[in-house]
């Protein structure tokens, strides 16, 4: 149940950013629609592209929902309305859990009837973690300054990926791997995993926003 | 209730800076003027009260009731006016009004429409095209409308044009005729703003209250000027002295006898009492008031 304050918060930030989050959202479509029609590849290759796209734009709602209140004082007007903090982060959180869900649905709207229909774990898991990523991004956009809340969930990516890239030239990365992950039991793993992090996130945040003074939450 | 807040104890250390500890009690109806020069911790203590800031120590209480921190029921009962007011250049007058009426309880939509046409906030402009004074005036109205027992302004007239200053003046008289049990706190670094609005003057300095009096009690008060090294004989009725500038200023009650003993000191000069919180605020404060704070 979403809470009446939540609900107004959302609706905010919703008319705040709504018509931002369309166009782009509208223009990424429309841009990876015409890539897959010049460039028909296998489907494998697609869904990666929609997903990747997908977690671009992910990372940038939730930069911009919590980068507007902070640069602009909101934030502090915010914290002397009788807001609980945990409603002020859940409604973020909220916000952009439903702006990743909104992107990924659309979009891979366009592999529906050819791919993702057969799969419907795989386009769950690359649900949740692009709403994983947009809570890791929120929170770290939140928490930093700038240039470290924007570089942070990239960097975390990236070392993640080197560190697999790493395992597998390094013959560490176990034969079986990737069969085990695309495995279901390996796939429920992934999605606890991801759900985990993802509370963690929203949880972490919750607790340094509730303890903060309010010129921490500014910039 | 005879306090809206009392500030019991209350410190905070900040890197190079150390707040309190300070006890002191606001009550209903009265305009409560906060003085001090930049860094005196004006704004530190504003945001200690609105719970912006957390106390490293002591308390505040409202009635008998301790506020803990980020009580959600003492922010439905402030409303703190910031320097320069934050609210969404996005929306319009009458949206940021829906915005914030729909997080209060208590709000009274026909009060802001009302006070918002008396201060001529036109509800379809946007918050973006408000000059400051304008935006601290919708503040104004969103405390009312909320219903507010405590209102914190900072330094509401920074930065604004004389015209401008005067209009803020005149809306916060009206607020106190609209709501004559309103408690406001407001700082200034002007001690014009404090002296035209304020009944309790307050002067912070280094994070701690240097003077406190009310302006009835200072029309009981005669203050004297000295040479510096002039030896004044110890009382309990001196409630202030201060050094500023080479002089020794003296604050106390006219019936005091010491009067008669400092006017047979050479170079004694009496000055008026309305003008000590000027001197007191521009002067060094060497020792505070001896006794019970007036309030």
């Amino acid at each position: 149940m979403v809470n009446h304050r939540v609900r107004v918060l959302l609706l905010k930030d919703l008319r705040l950013h709504g018509r931002g989050v369309a166009l782009i959202q509208a223009a990424a479509v429309a841009l990876v629609w015409v890539m897959l029609v010049l460039h028909p590849s296998d489907m494998r290759r697609q869904a990666s592209l929609l997903f990747n796209v997908n977690f671009l734009l992910t990372g940038l709602w939730g930069e911009w929902l919590v980068s507007r209140e902070k640069t602009k004082g909101t934030f502090g007007w915010l914290r002397s309305l009788p807001i609980a903090d945990r409603d002020l982060v859940a409604a973020k959180f909220a916000g952009a859990a439903l702006y990743a869900v909104v992107l990924w649905a659309v979009m891979s709207g366009i592999l529906a009837a050819s791919y993702f229909m057969e799969r419907p774990m795989e386009w769950l898991l690359r649900a949740m973690a692009l709403v994983t990523f947009g809570g890791i991004t929120l929170a770290a956009r939140w928490r930093f300054t700038q240039k470290v809340g924007q570089t942070l969930p990239f960097a975390l990516v990236l070392v993640l990926l080197l560190g697999v890239a790493a395992a597998q030239r390094g013959g560490r990365w176990p034969a079986g791997a990737v069969a085990l992950i695309q495995g279901s039991g390996g796939q429920v793993a992934v999605a606890v995993g991801l759900l985990t992090c993802y509370l963690f996130t929203v949880g972490a945040t919750a607790v340094w926003v509730r303890r903060s003074d309010t010129s921490r939450l500014v910039e | 209730m005879s306090e809206v807040l009392k500030l019991i104890a209350v410190e905070r250390d900040f890197p190079g800076f150390r707040f309190g500890p300070v006890t002191l009690a606001f009550a209903p109806g009265v305009v409560h003027g906060l003085l001090g020069p930049n860094g005196a911790g004006k704004t530190t203590m504003l945001n200690l009260m609105a719970l912006q800031s957390r106390p490293a120590s002591g308390s505040m209480t409202y009635g008998s009731r301790v506020v803990p921190w980020a009580d959600l029921r003492w922010k439905q009962t402030l409303a703190y006016v910031r320097e320069t007011p934050a609210f969404y250049d996005e929306f319009t007058v009458a949206d940021t009004l829906r915005f914030a009426g729909a997080l209060h309880d208590r709000w009274d939509l026909a009060l802001a429409t009302r006070l918002a046409n008396r201060f001529g906030l036109d509800g379809r402009k946007s918050v973006r095209a408000l000059s400051k004074g304008t935006r601290v005036k919708l503040g104004l109205v969103l405390a009312l409308a909320q219903g507010a027992r405590l209102l914190l302004l900072d330094e509401p007239t920074a930065g604004v044009d004389p015209t401008s200053r005067e209009e803020l003046h005149d809306a916060i008289k009206e607020l106190r005729l609209e709501r004559p049990d309103l408690c406001v706190i407001l700082s200034s670094h002007l001690f014009e703003d404090v002296n035209e609005l304020a009944d309790q003057f307050l002067i912070l300095r280094d994070g701690q209250v240097a003077f406190a009096a009310s302006r009835t009690e200072l029309a009981v008060m005669s203050l004297y000027r000295l040479p510096e090294q002039a030896v004044v004989p110890s009382s309990d009725d001196i409630r202030l002295t201060w050094v500023s500038k080479g002089e020794r200023w003296i604050l106390l009650p006219r019936q005091s006898r010491l009067i008669a003993t400092l006017r047979s000191l050479s170079g004694c000069v009496e000055d008026r009492a309305d003008g000590l919180i000027a001197a007191a605020y521009r002067g060094t404060v060497q020792a505070h008031a001896t006794g019970s704070t007036p309030w």
